[in-house]
C-alpha cells in the first residue's frame, strides 16, 4: 500500500494544499522546524484512520472555516482508490472512491487496512527520535524487554503493565503472606468463623437448657404431688385426733341402742297426737248432752203456748174489722169538714142575696137561667147608651164654642174699620215723600260742579305758561334772524321773521279767548229750593204703611166669619142624627125588663158587673146542693161500719156498752196478743231444728277423732290405750339414742369431711391416740422434705430460664453471623479482584510467550540483516533475550556483548533495525507505509548515509515516508525524492 | 400497590354471606445474611440486619390492622443454615401478638427450614398450626362456631422435596366454602432455582380449590387467577435481584368475589438505576450528576440499597472506570445520601461498555490480536488455584465457574487492552 497523494482543505496550519507522494516508495519529506511535518503526519493518520471530535476541533484550521481532505492511496489488490474525510460530514468518517467509480464507508476501509488500528499502526509502522530517547530513560536491564515490546505489540507497556499487575497481585494476596488484603481479610473471616462457632455452640445449647427446664418441671409437678398428698395425710391425721373423743362416744351409744327390738313401729308423736284428740273429744260429748237436754225444754213451750189461742176464724173477723177502721176514721172526718161546708156557703148565698137586695131569695136562683149570649147583649146595651150620651155633650160643646167665635170675629171687625186713615191725609203724606227725593238729587249735582272748576284753574295756568313761552320764543327767533339778515345782508329773512313773530301772537291771543270761554261754563251752575227733612219724610212713609196693613186685616177677618157660619149648619143635622139612635136604644132596654123582671130594679149602666154576681151565685148553689148529696153517702158507709162492729161484739157475748172506739182498741189487742203469740212459736220451732243439726254435726265430730284414736292404737300394734301409752314410752327412750348418735355423727362429719375415711373410721375399732402423734409426726418432716427440694428446684428452673431468656434476647450470634458473611462477600470481592488481575497477568505472560514464539525468529532474523547492514557487519548475529538474559548481539570476532553494554549509537541501530525488522515481518501482511519521524538525529553521517542506503532498499517492499528537518539527510536521500515544505509545498 | 378482583358465579348450595380474610406471606427468610454486601458502613449494616424482622413486624401489625382471620406462611420462615435463635424467638414473638388479636397463623415449612434442620426447639403459642410432615394434610379454620375454611399443605421434612406433591391434595367432603392450598414448591417450567414439589398449573387447577398460596420464588406473582395462583414473593429484598417492593397479599375470599391487596413490608429496598453520564466531561462532574439522579429517583421511596449501572457516550467514563477513579467519587456520593433519614447507599456499580473489544482488533497478527485470542481459548482455573484452594481461604469461597469466570475474564481482557493500547498514540 502506498500514499500517492494528500489533498489538504484544511489542517492544522494547512489550508488548501496538495502534497504528492507519488515520487518513489521512498519519500523523504524536507522542512525547517514549525514547517508542518507533524501536522502532515497528523493529517495523514487522521485520513487513514479518523480522529473523535475533540481532536478534531484541535486541527481545525485558524485561517479556514474548512477542515478535511483527501489521501490518494495505491493498493495492489484494488488498484487507486481516494479516501476523503471533511469534518462535519457523517462525524468525520471516511468515504472512499475507487477507480470504478463506486464509493465505500468506514467499513470498507477498515477492511483495507486488516483490521489495524492508529495506536498499532503508530506502534509498529512508525517512530521518532523521541521513541529512541524513552528508551535510554528506560532501566538498562530492561532494555531488553522493551525492546521486544516495542516491537512485538506496537506498544512500549507490555512490561509495565505486568509489573503493574504483579504488584497488585502482591498486594492482593501472597499465599503465605500476612499484610496483603486478602490475607488479612482471611485472618478476620478465621476470628469471626471461630466467635460464630462458639456462639453456635452456646446456641445449640439451648436446646439442652430447655430439655432440662423441662425435666426441672416435671420433677416439680411430681413433688407438688407427693407434697399434696402428704399435707393431706397430715390434716386427716389431725381430724382423727379431733374426733377420737366423739367416736368413742358414738359407739357406747350404739351399743345401747342395740337393745332394743330393732324393727319398732309407732307412729310419728304418737302419743301427742293421742293426747292432742283425746282433748279434742271431751268438750264434744258434753256439747251433746247439752244439746238433748234443751230440746226437751223447747217442745214443752211449745204446746203450752198453743193451748192459749182461739180459733183462727176469731182472727180472721178481727182483722177483717181493723183492716176498715182506718177508712172508717176518714170517713167520719168526711163528714165532719161537708157538713161545715155546706153550712157555710148557704150563709154566703144569703149575704150575697141581701147585698144584691133585689128581692130574689135562695130558692128564686135555683130557677133562673142564664143564656149564653145575654151576657153580651147587656154588654153592647150599655155601651151603645154610653156612646150616645157622650155624642150628645160633645155636641152641646161644639155648638158654644161655635158661638163664642163668631162674636169675637163680629167685634173685631167693627174695631178695623173705624181706626183705618181719611183718603186726604194719604195723599198729603205721598207728596211729601217725593219732595224729599227730589231735594237728594240736586245736593250731589252740585258737588260735582266744584271739583270741575278745580281742575280748569289747573289747565289754565299751564296753557298760559306755554303761551307767553310760544310769543317769546318766536320774538327771539325773529330777533336773531332779522339779525342774521342785517349781518348777511338778506332781507328775504326779514319777512321769515316778521312771520315768526306774527305766528307767536297769534297763538297767544287764541289761547286767551278758549280759556275765557270755559270758565263761563264753570260758572252756571247754582240752585235754591225749599228743604224738607230726612225725619219727616221717614214718618209719612211708616204711617202709609201701617194703613195698609189694617186694610189687610179686615179682608182676612171677614173670610173666618164666613167659614163659621157653614160650621154650624153642620152641627144641626149632627144633632138629629144622634137623637133617632137614642130613642132605638131605649126599645131595648124595656124588652129585657120584660125578660128579667128584677131588672127594672138596676141601672142599665150596672147591668153587666150584676151579670157576674148573678152568676157566681148560681154556680155556689149547684155546689152547694152537690156537697150535700155526697153528705148522705158518707152517713150511710159510717151506720154499716156500726152495725158490722157490733154484731162482732154480740158473737163473743162481749160488753157493747163501750165506745167504737174502744171497741176497736179491744179487738187490736187481741190480733196484737195473737202475733206475739204466732211469733213465739216460730222461735222454738227454729231452735228445736238447729238443735237437731248442731247435734248431728257434734256426732259427726266426735265419730272422726275417735276413729283416729282407733288407728293410733291399731298402728302401734296395740289393743288398748294403756297398751299403746306403754310402747310410747318405749319408743321415745329408743329414738333418744338414735338421735345422740346422728349428733355425734354429724360433729364427726364436720371434722372429716371425706366421705370414705369417715366411713372407714366408724367402722375402725380401738385406734390409739398414741399412734396418731407418732404418725402426725412422721408426715411433718415428709412434708419439709418436699418443700425444700421444691424450693430448689425452682430456683435451678429460674436460673436456666434467665439463661434461656439471655440467650432469647441476646443479638450478638445474629450479629456475628451477619458480619462474618459480610467479611465473606468483602473476601469475595476481594478474592474477585485479585481474579481478573491474576487472570490479567497471566494471560499477558502467556499471550507474550506464545506471541514471541511466533514471530521471534523471523523478527530476529529480519533484524540481525539490518543490523548487519547498518553496522557495516560489524556486528552479525543478534539473539533474543530470555529470561535472564536480555538482548545480545555478536561481533565479527565472536565475542557477545550484552544490550547495556553497547555503546549509545550502537543501542539506536539496534533499535532501528528490530523497528525495521517487525515491520518487516507485519508488513507482510498489512504492507502499511512507513512513517519515520527524524529518528536519525543523532547519527554520523556515515551512519545517516547507510541507513538512508537501507531505508532506500526497504522501501522496494514498503513505502517509506521519512520526515526531517535536517538538510543532510535530504540530501542523502536524493533529489529526486524530496519533498521541501520550506515554501509552502514544492515538488521537483 | 396491585389490586385484583375476580368475580364469579355462585358454588352449589353456597352462602352468599360467607367470607375469609387472610394474609398470605412467604420466604420470610429471617435473620439470614444479605448476598453482596460487603462493607457497609455500621449504622447501614445494623438496619440491613433487621431488616427481616422489620418486615415480620409489619406483616403481624397487617393482619391486626386489618383484623384478617388468619396469617398463611408458605415455608423458608429462617433458614436452617444459618440459623439464629433469634430468627425463631422473633417469629414466636410475632405470633403471641397475633394470639392476642385472635389471629391464627397456618404454617408449612420449605427447603430453608426444614424440620430435621432445626436445631432450636422454640414452641409457637396454641394459634399456630404448623403442618407436621411431608404428607400433605389439613387443619380446619372455624369462624362463629362453623367451620368455614380447610387449609391443605406440608413440611419440609429434608432439605428436598422433589416428588410432585401437588398431586396429593384432596379436597374434603362436605360443605365447606373456602379450600386453600399451600404449596412450597416451582412450576416444572421454572428452571432459574431450585425444582422442588414440582407442579403444572393444571395440578392445581383441577383441585377446585379457591386459593393456592405458593411459596419458594421470591419473586411476586400471580400465575393465574380463577383460581387464584399466588406466589406473594418474599417480604424483604436481600441481594441485589431482589429488588422493588417487597410484601405480602392481603386477600379476602367470600363466595361470589377475591380481592387482593399486595401489602408491602420491606423495611429497604434494593434498586438498580443507570445512569447516563455523557455530559460529564470530567471526573469531578460525576459526583454532582450521580447525586442528582439518585435523589430524582428515591424521590418517594424509603431506605434504597442501590446498584448502579452508568453509560456514557465518551471514551472518558471507560477510562475512569479502567483506571479505578470511579470508586473515589461512588465512596463520596455515599457520604453524603447514607446519613439522610431514608438513606441511600450504592453497593456496588458497573459500567456499560461503549464498545466491546471488536473483531478487527481480534483479527491482528498484533499481540492484542493474540492477546484477545489467547482468552477466548483458554481457561483461567488454573490460574485461580493459588487462591482459590489456599488452605486457609478455600473454606470461605465458592469455586468460580460459569458466569463469575466470563465476568473476570472479561474485565481481564478490557483492563489489559486498555492499559496495553492507552498510550499508543502518543
Amino acid at each position: 500500500m502506498q500514499i500517492r497523494n494528500a489533498t489538504i482543505y484544511g489542517f492544522g496550519k494547512w489550508v488548501d494544499d496538495t502534497i504528492d507522494f507519488s515520487a518513489g516508495s521512498f519519500v523523504c519529506v524536507y522542512g525547517e522546524n514549525e514547517s508542518g511535518k507533524s501536522t502532515l503526519q497528523h493529517f495523514i493518520l487522521f485520513m487513514l484512520f479518523g480522529l473523535p471530535p475533540k481532536k478534531r476541533a484541535y486541527f481545525q484550521p485558524k485561517t479556514s472555516g474548512k477542515m478535511g481532505g483527501r489521501l490518494t492511496i495505491f493498493d495492489a489488490d484494488y488498484g487507486e482508490f481516494t479516501i476523503e474525510r471533511i469534518d462535519g460530514i457523517q462525524n468525520g468518517s471516511a468515504t472512499c472512491y475507487t477507480a470504478d467509480g463506486q464509493s465505500h464507508g468506514e467499513d470498507w476501509l477498515q477492511e483495507r487496512l486488516n483490521g489495524m488500528t492508529q495506536a498499532t499502526y503508530q506502534s509498529i509502522f512508525s517512530f521518532s527520535a523521541a521513541d529512541l530517547m524513552n528508551i535510554r530513560n528506560m532501566k538498562e536491564d530492561e532494555l531488553g524487554e522493551v525492546l521486544l515490546g516495542v516491537g512485538l505489540t506496537g506498544s512500549k507497556n507490555i512490561y509495565a503493565i505486568e509489573k503493574q499487575l504483579d504488584n497488585k497481585i502482591g498486594e492482593l494476596f501472597k499465599p503465605f503472606g500476612k499484610k496483603p488484603e486478602i490475607n488479612q481479610q482471611l485472618e478476620t473471616l478465621d476470628d469471626l468463623f471461630t466467635s460464630l462457632q462458639s456462639y453456635q455452640e452456646t446456641e445449640s445449647a439451648y436446646r439442652d437448657k430447655k430439655a432440662n427446664v423441662l425435666a426441672i418441671s416435671d420433677a416439680i409437678e411430681r413433688y407438688q404431688d407427693q407434697l399434696e398428698k402428704a399435707k393431706k395425710d397430715l390434716l386427716f391425721t389431725e381430724k382423727k385426733q379431733q374426733a377420737l373423743p366423739i367416736i368413742k362416744a358414738y359407739q357406747r351409744e350404739k351399743e345401747q341402742l342395740a337393745t332394743f327390738p330393732a324393727d319398732m313401729i309407732f307412729p310419728e308423736n304418737g302419743v301427742e297426737r293421742f293426747n292432742t284428740l283425746k282433748e279434742k273429744l271431751l268438750p264434744l260429748k258434753s256439747e251433746l248432752s247439752v244439746l238433748q237436754d234443751n230440746q226437751v225444754k223447747y217442745k214443752e213451750k211449745k204446746d203450752t203456748l198453743h193451748s192459749s189461742l182461739y180459733d183462727e176464724v176469731v182472727y180472721e173477723d178481727a182483722e177483717a174489722i181493723i183492716q176498715q177502721k182506718q177508712h172508717y176514721l176518714e170517713n167520719k172526718r168526711e163528714q165532719d169538714k161537708q157538713d161545715k161546708s155546706i153550712k157555710k156557703m148557704d150563709i154566703q148565698i144569703e149575704t150575697e142575696l141581701d147585698q144584691l137586695n133585689i128581692g130574689l131569695t135562695h130558692e128564686d136562683l135555683t130557677a133562673i137561667n142564664l143564656p149564653f149570649h145575654i151576657e153580651k147583649s147587656w154588654n153592647q146595651l150599655k155601651n151603645d147608651l154610653d156612646q150616645v150620651m157622650l155624642t150628645e155633650e160633645h155636641i152641646q160643646q161644639e155648638y158654644r164654642q161655635l158661638k163664642k167665635n163668631r162674636d169675637y170675629l163680629i167685634s173685631q171687625q167693627f174695631e178695623l174699620t173705624d181706626s183705618l186713615l181719611k183718603e186726604n191725609y194719604i195723599s198729603e203724606l205721598s207728596k211729601r215723600i217725593n219732595d224729599y227725593q227730589h231735594q237728594e238729587y240736586l245736593k250731589k249735582a252740585r258737588e260735582e260742579n266744584i271739583e270741575q272748576q278745580k281742575n280748569w284753574k289747573k289747565v289754565k295756568e299751564k296753557k298760559e305758561s306755554r303761551a307767553k313761552l310760544s310769543l317769546i320764543g318766536s320774538a327771539v327767533a325773529a330777533f336773531i334772524l332779522s339779525i342774521f339778515a342785517i349781518v348777511q345782508g338778506q332781507p328775504a329773512l326779514f319777512g321769515v321773521s316778521a312771520l315768526i313773530l306774527a305766528s307767536g301772537i297769534i297763538q297767544q291771543v287764541v289761547s286767551r279767548k278758549s280759556m275765557r270761554d270755559m270758565e263761563g261754563m264753570l260758572q252756571n251752575k247754582k240752585v235754591v229750593s225749599d228743604q224738607v227733612t230726612a225725619e219727616e219724610s221717614s214718618e209719612a212713609e211708616q204711617l202709609l204703611e201701617a194703613n195698609d196693613q189694617k186694610k189687610n186685616d179686615l179682608a182676612s177677618l171677614k173670610d173666618r166669619l164666613r167659614s163659621i157660619d157653614i160650621e154650624l149648619l153642620q152641627w144641626e143635622e149632627k144633632k138629629n142624627a144622634l137623637q133617632q139612635k137614642k130613642d132605638r136604644l131605649n126599645k131595648m132596654v124595656i124588652s129585657q125588663h120584660e125578660q128579667y123582671p128584677f131588672l127594672k130594679q138596676i141601672e142599665t149602666m150596672y147591668w153587666p158587673e150584676f151579670f157576674h154576681t148573678l152568676k157566681q151565685l148560681i154556680n155556689f148553689d149547684r155546689e152547694r146542693n152537690q156537697l150535700r148529696s155526697q153528705l148522705n153517702a158518707l152517713e150511710k158507709e159510717i151506720t154499716d161500719f156500726h152495725e158490722h162492729l157490733t154484731a162482732f161484739y154480740q158473737e163473743r157475748n162481749w160488753e157493747t156498752g163501750n165506745t167504737v172506739e174502744e171497741k176497736l182498741e179491744k179487738i187490736e189487742d187481741l190480733l196484737t196478743e195473737y202475733q206475739s203469740v204466732i211469733g213465739l212459736l216460730e222461735q222454738y220451732e227454729t231452735w228445736i231444728a238447729d238443735n237437731v243439726d248442731q247435734q248431728r254435726v257434734t256426732k259427726q265430730q266426735m265419730h272422726v277423732y275417735e276413729q283416729e284414736i282407733a288407728d293410733l292404737i291399731s298402728f302401734a300394734n296395740t289393743k288398748t290405750e294403756d297398751d299403746f301409752l306403754k310402747k310410747a314410752k318405749q319408743f321415745e327412750q329408743k329414738q333418744k339414742h338414735d338421735t345422740e348418735m346422728k349428733q355425734l355423727k354429724e360433729q364427726i362429719a364436720r371434722i372429716l369431711q371425706n366421705k370414705e375415711e369417715f366411713k372407714a373410721l366408724l367402722e375402725q375399732e380401738g385406734t390409739q391416740e398414741s399412734e396418731l402423734v407418732v404418725y402426725q409426726e412422721q408426715v411433718t418432716s415428709q412434708i419439709e422434705k418436699l418443700e425444700k427440694e421444691i424450693d430448689q428446684m425452682r430456683q435451678e428452673r429460674a436460673d436456666i430460664d434467665a439463661d434461656l431468656s439471655n440467650m432469647e434476647s441476646s443479638e450478638t450470634h445474629s450479629e456475628v453471623l451477619h458480619r462474618f458473611n459480610m467479611e465473606q462477600e468483602q473476601l469475595e470481592k476481594l478474592a474477585e479482584e485479585w481474579s481478573v488481575y491474576k487472570t490479567a497477568k497471566e494471560m499477558l505472560v502467556e499471550t507474550k510467550g506464545n506471541y514471541r514464539d511466533k514471530y521471534m525468529g523471523v523478527v530476529i532474523e529480519k533484524t540481525t540483516a539490518y543490523f548487519r547492514a547498518l553496522t557495516a557487519n560489524k556486528y552479525i548475529h543478534i539473539y533474543a533475550p530470555t529470561t535472564n538474559i536480555p538482548f545480545q548481539v555478536e561481533s565479527t570476532d565472536g565475542i557477545r556483548y550484552q544490550a547495556q553494554e553497547l555503546s549509545q549509537g550502537t543501542v539506536d541501530q539496534l533499535y532501528v533495525s528490530l523497528r525495521l525488522g517487525i515491520s518487516d515481518v507485519m508488513s507482510e501482511k498489512h504492507r502499511l507505509p512507513f512513517i519515520i519521524d527524524d529518528a536519525f538525529v543523532h547519527f554520523d553521517l556515515n551512519r545517516t548515509k547507510r541507513i538512508i542506503r537501507m531505508l532506500s532498499d526497504f522501501s522496494r517492499n514498503q513505502q517509506i515516508i521519512l520526515f526531517t528537518c535536517k538538510k543532510d539527510v535530504a540530501e542523502f536521500a536524493g533529489n529526486t525524492n524530496v519533498v521541501n515544505l520550506r515554501n509552502s509545498v514544492s515538488i521537483n | 400497590m396491585v389490586k385484583w378482583k375476580y368475580k364469579f358465579y355462585l358454588k352449589e348450595g353456597g352462602h352468599i354471606t360467607e367470607q375469609i380474610s387472610f394474609i398470605h406471606a412467604a420466604d420470610l427468610h429471617l435473620d439470614s445474611p444479605f448476598k453482596g454486601l460487603a462493607h457497609i458502613p455500621e449504622h447501614i449494616f445494623k438496619k440491613v440486619r433487621n431488616s427481616t424482622f422489620n418486615a415480620l413486624d409489619r406483616l403481624v401489625q397487617a393482619a391486626i390492622d386489618n383484623k384478617v382471620d388468619f396469617v398463611l406462611i408458605v415455608g423458608d420462615l429462617f433458614d436452617n443454615e444459618k440459623q439464629s435463635l433469634k430468627a425463631q424467638v422473633h417469629l414466636r414473638r410475632a405470633f403471641e401478638q397475633l394470639q392476642h388479636h385472635d389471629i391464627n397463623v397456618y404454617l408449612s415449612y420449605g427447603n430453608h427450614d426444614f424440620i430435621n434442620g432445626n436445631i432450636h426447639p422454640v414452641t409457637y403459642p396454641d394459634n399456630v398450626f404448623i403442618f407436621p410432615n411431608e404428607k400433605v394434610s389439613h387443619f380446619t379454620f372455624e369462624k362463629n362456631n362453623e367451620i368455614c375454611a380447610a387449609i391443605y399443605g406440608f413440611s419440609y421434612e429434608n432439605r428436598s422435596v422433589l416428588s410432585k406433591k401437588a398431586q396429593e391434595y384432596q379436597r374434603l367432603p362436605g360443605k365447606i366454602p373456602f379450600h386453600i392450598g399451600m404449596l412450597h414448591g416451582s412450576l416444572h417450567s421454572n428452571t432459574d432455582h431450585d425444582l422442588y414439589a414440582p407442579f403444572y398449573l393444571s395440578d392445581l387447577t383441577e383441585k377446585n380449590f379457591d386459593y393456592w398460596a405458593l411459596g419458594h420464588i421470591h419473586q411476586r406473582e400471580v400465575l393465574k387467577e380463577n383460581p387464584f395462583i399466588v406466589y406473594p414473593g418474599n417480604i424483604q429484598g436481600r441481594n441485589r435481584k431482589e429488588t422493588g417492593d417487597k410484601g405480602c397479599y392481603h386477600v379476602v375470599l367470600s363466595e361470589t368475589d377475591t380481592a387482593m391487596t399486595f401489602i408491602p413490608l420491606h423495611s429497604l429496598q434494593y434498586n438498580a438505576l443507570t445512569i447516563d453520564v455523557s455530559d460529564c466531561d470530567e471526573l469531578h462532574q460525576l459526583e454532582t450528576k450521580i447525586q442528582s439522579e439518585i435523589s430524582k429517583y428515591t424521590k418517594d421511596l424509603g431506605p434504597q440499597l442501590l446498584q448502579l449501572l452508568f453509560k456514557s457516550n465518551q471514551d472518558n467514563l471507560q477510562n475512569w472506570a479502567d483506571e479505578q477513579l470511579m470508586d473515589e467519587v461512588i465512596e463520596l456520593v455515599n457520604e453524603t445520601i447514607l446519613h439522610q433519614a431514608n438513606w441511600k447507599y450504592i453497593f456496588r456499580y458497573q459500567v456499560e461498555r461503549l464498545y466491546s473489544i471488536d473483531n478487527e482488533l481480534a483479527q491482528g497478527e498484533h499481540f492484542v490480536g493474540e492477546l484477545i485470542r489467547h482468552f477466548d481459548e483458554v481457561s483461567i482455573q488454573s490460574y485461580l488455584k493459588e487462591l482459590y484452594q489456599h488452605k486457609q481461604a478455600r473454606k470461605y469461597m465458592e469455586p468460580i465457574i460459569g458466569e463469575d469466570e466470563l465476568r473476570i475474564k472479561h474485565q481481564a481482557k478490557h483492563m489489559l487492552v486498555h492499559e496495553l493500547l492507552k498510550n499508543g498514540g502518543d
